[in-house]
């Protein structure tokens, strides 16, 4: 009868039980492995023959058929090296482990018998705890990623021949290396107090993450648009622990864990060049790997230069943008990605970069050519658009630095608290940048004087109705930061401030 | 198509084609043109159909333009133009023709046809607004400034469409409502610069386009001090905003003070 070994495989970010069975027929020597393994997967054998070798067992002598269930599904990575030596092991009576059959097993060999970790551990440890397997053993490198599943015993060993030791109850324990807790990944480097005579840049940034607003900062070169945006994520509201296991896992398959494998627990910041190809932000490649957008789940993506990237790669975040997820297909299967993230980018206003100031000449017909180069459907999933001046070095000394990332984000969780509150009944949303139509008149209501003044300056800009349901969804979010029942003028005023693209474009000398 | 205003009533364009044929003869330029159309009392096709004593008897002709005259009986070339116009809806007026702008006409030096897009105004009271390509932002409000004036005191205003202050100048004219002209360096089918395609089609629609170079020809350095000469003559202002040394603007200046017009340069 065939032994039969527990381990895990990757699809998506999800894992799912496999189970290594081994058997040893009558015939010529030769190992074959069958049940759709990749490339990784056929080498195996090789890897095992040697590990076994070098361990010091015995190699059966027989036709050895190893098959991987369910058999039709594609199977990838060298995780399994571990679960078929065993299975091999304990097949030709090698050794004789007792209840093999209760662990679940990862771990890839080397050819001097010892295990190396592996990526996507977390998904297989949630996949065994989600499949009533309550023991695993892994590699010894990957023992804190492991251990982050709760209610899941976790073997972690060196060796295969420490791990067949433990099994066959010959009192070796398990090896975990490094288990002393190290200090929590902090991001306490970046803070907002770095920030100077930027106030009004950063009342937009907590308006943007306190409704989930997206941002898109206009600025001349170097002018502090990536240092405000590198700041974000510390604003935003603490991540619950749901969260974080959620960004480990993607973090995991896509092989990223950092700090000997532990919870990510900082807000992702992820700034890809704008050479960045397609399938680099939104996923893909031959085994559909999780992309930029899927990294900077439940942080912040910041692309910076946007005009500079192709309009191909920018119009596919339309989809993730508004779905909070991406679909990607492969032949290996379709596999569905988180991307809930904060889109924040900046750009500079005109191809020289130094629009409206004195040594900007460039006409206003290549100025907004530059711009148009943002298919308007981008444009209109960025509610915040602000302009970023220039601050001198000199004038920089004496200025105090105003709020500290700390204060602004006791702020942001404040307002969404709020609106968490106000969206309770309704599906699907969450923060005011969310509202529909319907909810914004709902919503949204303010006095006449406060309507007149926002009626007078979209007049003025001649604003699209998008625009001004924009405008009202920002000024909510700007009641909500003061905790006030209704929009006020000074929500409106902050909010009108807050579209200086649209405010600019207005002002081109162009036939339309 | 606007025809000239001479004894016969040709709406064929026939008479036209002479106009053109009578261009295109090597050595004859607006001068000895005029000279031959005085002659031949303004009908072209007369002078196509003289012979070689009878163009002798021009002042100044010389003997090479008689010959060139006399072996030049080819109308192809005339024809293929004039078709091509008739095919872009390009319209041709010449000095008989009562739509060239009377202020142009008593100057020696015009070309003795132009190519027209648009509706040409009888009477045209322009004033001119050009300068440099690339201005700065209180150089455009300038230019938008002195356009919105003109417009308000029922002027039109004439330009080049190039980029910077000239653009400016149509659009702010175009966006009041006002008529506005544009002398073009190239044919009247070909946009330049490449950006102003839309200005193009407004200003046909609300103003005229003009140029003295057929359909298809394309702008080259040499043709743009002649455009801006064409500019200084239609207007009886000139206003130069922000020209470089050297600058094309600075030329429409000089041709402004030859033909006697009022030159107001704005610096930076």
């Amino acid at each position: 009868m065939a032994t039969m070994v527990r381990s895990f495989a990757i699809q998506g970010i999800e894992g799912y039980p496999v189970e290594i069975e081994a058997t040893l027929l009558e015939g010529m020597p030769m190992l074959s492995i069958i049940g759709l393994g990749d490339q990784a997967v056929r080498e195996a054998g090789e890897r095992i023959q040697a590990a076994i070798n070098s361990a010091g067992y015995q190699f059966p002598k027989k036709k050895v058929i190893l098959s991987l269930a369910p058999g039709d599904i594609r199977k990838r990575g060298s995780h399994f090296d571990l679960g078929m030596a065993l299975a091999i092991l304990q097949e030709s009576e090698e050794v004789g482990a007792k209840n093999l059959g209760e662990y679940g097993v990862i771990g890839e060999l080397a050819l001097n018998g010892s295990i190396r970790p592996c990526t996507g551990i977390l998904p297989m440890i949630m996949a065994a705890s989600k499949n009533g397997i309550r023991k695993v053993i892994v590699p010894a490198g990957n023992y804190k990623e492991a251990k982050l599943i709760k209610n899941i015993e976790v073997f972690a060993f060196g060796g295969l021949s420490e791990a067949v030791r433990f099994l066959e109850g010959k009192g070796v324990s398990s090896q975990t290396v490094g288990e002393e807790e190290l200090p929590g990944e902090q991001n306490s480097v970046l803070d907002f107090a770095d920030v100077k005579g930027q106030d009004e840049l950063i009342d937009a940034a907590v308006l943007a993450a306190a409704g989930g607003h997206n941002m898109l900062m206009i600025g001349e070169p170097g002018c502090g648009k990536t240092m405000i945006a590198q700041r974000i994520p510390t604003i935003l509201p603490e991540m619950t622990e749901s969260e974080s296991l959620e960004i480990t896992k993607i973090y995991s398959i896509a092989g990223l864990l950092k700090n000997g494998h532990t919870l990510v627990n900082a807000r992702p910041f992820r700034a890809p060049h704008h050479n960045a190809s397609l399938n680099a932000l939104i996923g893909g490649g031959v085994n559909a790997l999780p992309g930029e957008v899927s990294l900077a789940h439940n942080g912040v993506l910041f692309l910076d230069e946007l005009t500079e990237f192709s309009r191909r790669t920018l119009d596919a975040l339309r989809q993730p943008i508004e779905d909070k997820k991406v679909c990607i297909s492969r032949v290996n299967g379709t596999n569905t990605f988180p991307a809930n993230f904060m889109f924040v980018t900046a750009m500079n206003p005109c191809p020289c970069g130094y629009y409206p100031g004195k040594k900007c000449r460039c006409t206003d017909y290549e100025i907004i050519k530059y711009r148009s180069r943002i298919s308007g459907p981008i444009m209109d999933r960025i509610d915040v658009q602000k302009e970023v001046h220039p601050v001198g070095y000199f004038e920089l000394e004496s200025m105090a630095s105003s709020r500290d990332s700390k204060t602004l984000r006791n702020m942001v969780e404040a307002a969404r608290k709020i609106q968490q509150e106000r969206f309770a009944d309704e599906e699907g949303v969450n923060s005011n940048a969310q509202m529909t139509t319907s909810m914004i008149q709902k919503y949204c209501g303010m006095d006449k004087e406060t309507l007149s003044l926002l009626k007078e300056n979209c007049e003025k800009y001649s604003y699209s109705a998008r625009v001004i349901h924009k405008l009202m969804r920002m000024a909510r979010t700007s009641a909500d930061l003061d905790g006030a029942e209704k929009i006020r003028r000074t929500d409106v005023e902050r909010v009108l401030g807050c579209r200086d693209l649209d405010k600019s474009s207005s002002r081109m000398m162009v036939v339309t | 198509m606007q025809r000239s205003g001479q004894k016969q009533q040709q709406d064929d364009g026939s008479d036209l084609i002479y106009w053109i044929w009578l261009t295109k003869i090597p050595g004859i330029g607006v001068k000895t043109g005029r000279a031959l159309l005085e002659g031949f009392g303004w009908n072209p096709k007369r002078i196509y159909e003289a012979d070689e004593t009878e163009y002798r008897g021009i002042k100044d002709i010389g003997e090479m333009r008689v010959k060139n005259l006399a072996n030049n009986k080819n109308l192809d070339c005339a024809k293929r133009i004039y078709d091509d116009c008739v095919r872009k809806h390009i319209s041709i007026m010449t000095l008989r023709d009562p739509a060239y702008p009377d202020i142009a006409k008593c100057l020696p030096d015009m070309p003795l046809y132009l190519y027209y897009k648009g509706k040409l105004m009888k009477n045209l009271n322009g004033v001119a607004i050009v300068g440099a390509r690339r201005c700065t932002a209180s150089g455009k409000e300038k230019a938008v400034k002195l356009a919105y004036k003109a417009v308000t005191s029922g002027e039109a205003v004439i330009s080049g469409m190039a980029k910077g202050i000239d653009s400016y100048a149509h659009t702010a004219c175009l966006k009041t409502g006002g008529y506005t002209v544009a002398v073009l360096g190239n044919g009247l089918d070909i946009c330049y610069p490449d950006e102003h395609r839309l200005l193009q089609q407004r200003i046909e629609e609300n103003g005229a386009l003009i140029s003295e170079y057929e359909p298809g020809v394309q702008p080259q350095k040499v043709f743009f001090p002649c455009r801006n000469r064409l500019i200084a003559a239609f207007s009886k202002k000139i206003y130069i905003i922000e020209a470089g040394f050297k600058s094309g603007a600075l030329i429409t200046g000089d041709y402004g003070q030859k033909y006697g017009r009022h030159v107001i340069e704005i610096s930076q």
